[in-house]
């Protein structure tokens, strides 16, 4: 058995509620895509090399780096550490839920889902996880809700400790995510008085009137300060989405170790941390690969 | 001809009129945004887009507290019996329309003037005196929105002060005003506050549970007493907050609400920059100080209608589209936007009888029409050509007649499936042809043989097929959701 546990931030430039889900630009819902920025392609990117990444500056308190690795690697119960800083990737993963019509509540289906591990340029490990191994080519859209659920994380928890210790926050206070928030907009504002293009200048106000509106909804919040509700931009960044956990079934594309191919390959992972203003959250999970 | 209003009747007929009024603000302020432009091709540099996507944003926030403010009205309409109701006219209306409040009913683009228009909408009364030809001073309406008073530290802060706002003695509405109510008004804050003190003296006449008679399942709301609450149908998200109405002092939360978020009459200098009028202002002031005020919308025309429709007025004001392909696609637009509203009728009425059903009705209305079809159609066709060599095409969310509850309760959701049925074929009978847009600036991208229009139609029909597929199985094949 080749056990892979992996973690790291991945970027998603995902568009956000109420916004369509093909929306580009951004316009209603808390992601953008920025002035000098490509459009948002909705794709999870695990690895900052993949097309379609565009990291953000965060200024002098720094942010989240995008890089998915291995981080502990056993073949047999035997430590493999050859293989650990080994590169995962979902290829060309999207989180998908067409607001409301495919799955509801955020529950996101994770397609297409291939995953892949390179190791010092060199992939290993590659294979797809069909919707319906009957029909491959079918379209989440035309899959039964059995077949869309193997793809769909179990729950959601708010104020993840989990999440707070992977992404090195404190705690998973409110007041915390809070107080991450209105540094980053303090990193931010310190970046712009040093930035003199133009460009990059209206990206940083439009970054830090978004921060803004963080601490106004906090301040007209009810409660106190330890109850307080929070806005979405601030409660996401200790939110987690977990239980995935797909028995990966179809098309073997590399295969090294021993993998047996007769088998399922599972995936289990969260998804969470997830920081509006980065366009980044954070994965971590573990990969079983039964050996022959 | 009165100044106030003594009867329940007077009461639902203001509403009535509030909520007409607040739905035809909303189908503006929605044209306006879906007019303005949002990529490199069409002719601005990333820092003008990114101005014109900011101004995009407030814009699309102030329509949704439209719809908010339109479900508040629902809400006050419910808790003293009166029934809901989508019926508007269609644009343009004449300017004496809502006699003299002056509220032009008209659909354009989102550029300077429009913005203008917006700005009076909105505008608390003072500067409605010193506005000249409809246009507010800009030099006044910056100190309004500079104002400085009282400070508030949290909801609870705000909803006092709401509630002191709301106790408030006014001067009685003037005796001129639209026709099609027995008392005047000059401005959307004096309508409603006439509509208030109605409340305040039927609450005194008739004693609570005489006046709020309605059922409280008749109404919709959001936060902790919803059963809504803490999932994707709360509707209390996205800067938004409907409340329940079951009394006077629920009601006078309600119509202060409206107006806080409308004209920030009294409200704190943190808050202000929220309102509507002072949003309004600052688009207004960075249209002009950046020269934008032409070239952030797309060339739309004014009024873009599929047919000649028997209520506008004035005829001359409506462009008639010609251009198949876009008159096709502003059907699909119409077809979307009446089956939700009639979706959202079910929601207020007494015909619901389960929560599967309610949940039914909002799952299909609240998110995926609004935001997946209405929207998304609605952008696209600005970006098309209207016909006959004239300028882009637009929404022009046509109603033929009133919008009302289907008579047959146990057809109902069979009435429904075709609708959603009929809106797939719309999309297969477009789709089965060429692709007319390929040739229209930005719409070829590198790697796809079809244009950026016809790529998102095809993937708002997979969408429409999926929903209605869904409504048939009675969601048996939407995934987890808990």
């Amino acid at each position: 058995m080749l056990i892979l546990e992996f973690e790291g931030y991945f970027q998603d430039r995902m568009t956000t509620d109420p916004d369509p889900t093909d929306e580009k630009r951004g316009v209603s819902g808390y992601t953008f895509a920025l002035a000098g920025e490509p459009d948002l392609d909705n794709i999870v990117h695990f690895q900052p090399d993949e097309p379609g990444v565009c990291e953000r500056d965060f200024g002098p308190y720094g942010g989240p780096k995008v890089g998915v690795t291995v981080r502990r690697a056993t073949l047999d119960g035997v430590h493999r550490p050859d293989l650990v800083g080994g590169k995962i990737a979902f290829v060309g993963a999207q989180l998908l839920e067409h607001n409301g019509i495919l799955i509801r509540e955020d529950f996101f289906v994770i397609d297409p889902f291939r995953v892949t591990l390179t190791v010092d340029g060199t992939v290993f490990l590659d294979r797809v996880d069909d919707l319906d191994p009957t029909n491959p080519k079918l379209p989440p859209e035309k899959v039964t809700g059995a077949q869309l659920q193997r793809r769909q994380p179990a729950k959601f928890t708010s104020n993840s400790a989990e999440v707070a210790h992977a992404t090195g926050l404190p705690n998973a206070a409110s007041v915390t995510l809070m107080a991450n928030r209105l540094r980053r907009m303090e990193s931010l504002k310190l970046l712009l008085d040093e930035t003199t293009d133009p460009v990059k200048r209206i990206a940083l106000e439009s970054r830090i009137e978004e921060l803004a509106i963080i601490e106004q909804w906090w301040n007209l919040s009810q409660g106190s300060p330890g109850n307080r509700p929070i806005d979405r931009r601030a409660a996401q960044l200790a939110l987690q989405a977990s239980g995935w956990n797909i028995d990966m079934n179809g098309e073997i594309f590399k295969s090294e170790f021993g993998a047996d191919p007769a088998l399922p390959w599972n995936v289990a992972f969260w998804m969470g941390g997830w920081d509006g203003d980065a366009l980044c959250g954070y994965v971590k999970g573990t990969w079983t690969i039964p050996t022959r | 001809m009165a100044n106030e209003i003594t009867t329940r009747a007077e009461l639902i007929d203001a509403l009535r009129v509030a909520a007409e009024l607040e739905h035809g603000l909303m189908a503006q302020y929605l044209f306006a945004v879906y007019s303005m432009k949002r990529y490199t091709y069409e002719g601005l540099d990333p820092v003008q887009l990114e101005r014109v996507r900011r101004w995009s944003s407030s814009i699309t926030l102030i329509a949704r507290q439209e719809m908010e403010h339109l479900g508040l009205a629902f809400n006050l309409l419910a808790a003293v019996g009166g029934t809901p109701s989508f019926t508007r006219p269609n644009m343009p209306q004449r300017r004496d329309y809502y006699g003299k409040a002056g509220i032009k009913l008209t659909l354009t683009r989102g550029d300077l003037s429009t913005i203008k228009r917006f700005q009076h909408f909105e505008a608390p009364e003072d500067l409605l005196k010193t506005a000249k030809d409809g246009v507010i001073d800009q030099e006044a309406a910056e100190a309004w929105c500079q104002r400085k008073d009282m400070e508030i530290d949290s909801r609870a802060d705000l909803t006092d002060l709401l509630g002191k706002v709301a106790l408030k003695k006014h001067a009685p509405p003037l005796l001129q005003g639209a026709p099609v109510l027995s008392f005047g008004w000059d401005s959307v804050q004096q309508l409603y506050e006439t509509i208030r003190d109605g409340f305040e003296h039927l609450d005194k006449k008739l004693g609570k549970s005489q006046l709020f008679v309605g059922k409280p399942s008749l109404q919709l709301f959001g936060g902790p007493s919803s059963p809504q609450h803490g999932t994707m149908n709360d509707l209390n998200q996205y800067g938004l907050d409907l409340i329940e109405v079951k009394d006077l002092a629920s009601a006078r939360q309600a119509i202060t609400m409206i107006l806080e978020q409308g004209e920030g009459v009294v409200v704190n200098a943190s808050y202000l920059r929220w309102t509507h009028f002072c949003l309004f202002t600052k688009i207004r002031r960075e249209m002009e100080e950046f020269g934008l005020g032409d070239l952030a919308a797309r060339p739309v025309v004014p009024n873009p209608m599929t047919m000649r429709h028997p209520d506008v007025c004035p005829e001359d004001e409506v462009t008639l589209m010609t251009d198949p392909a876009s008159v096709a696609v502003a059907r699909l637009f119409n077809g979307s936007y009446e089956l939700m509203l009639l979706l959202m009728l079910y929601l207020y009425s007494d015909n619901v009888r389960t929560q599967e059903q309610v949940n039914a009705l909002m799952d299909a209305a609240f998110f995926p029409l609004m935001t997946m079809f209405v929207r998304p159609l609605a952008e696209m066709l600005t970006e098309m050509p209207a016909g006959d060599g004239l300028a882009n095409a637009g929404p022009g969310f046509e109603l033929n007649g009133d919008v009302l509850l289907f008579p047959t309760l146990w057809a109902t959701w069979d009435l429904f499936q075709e609708r959603f049925d009929a809106l797939v074929r719309g999309f297969d009978e477009l789709l089965a042809g060429g692709d007319p847009w390929i040739e229209l600036p930005g719409q070829r991208e590198e790697g796809f043989t079809t244009s950026r229009l016809w790529r998102r139609l095809e993937y708002m029909r997979t969408n429409i097929r999926r929903l209605a597929e869904d409504w048939r199985a009675n969601w048996l094949n939407i995934g987890r959701t808990s």
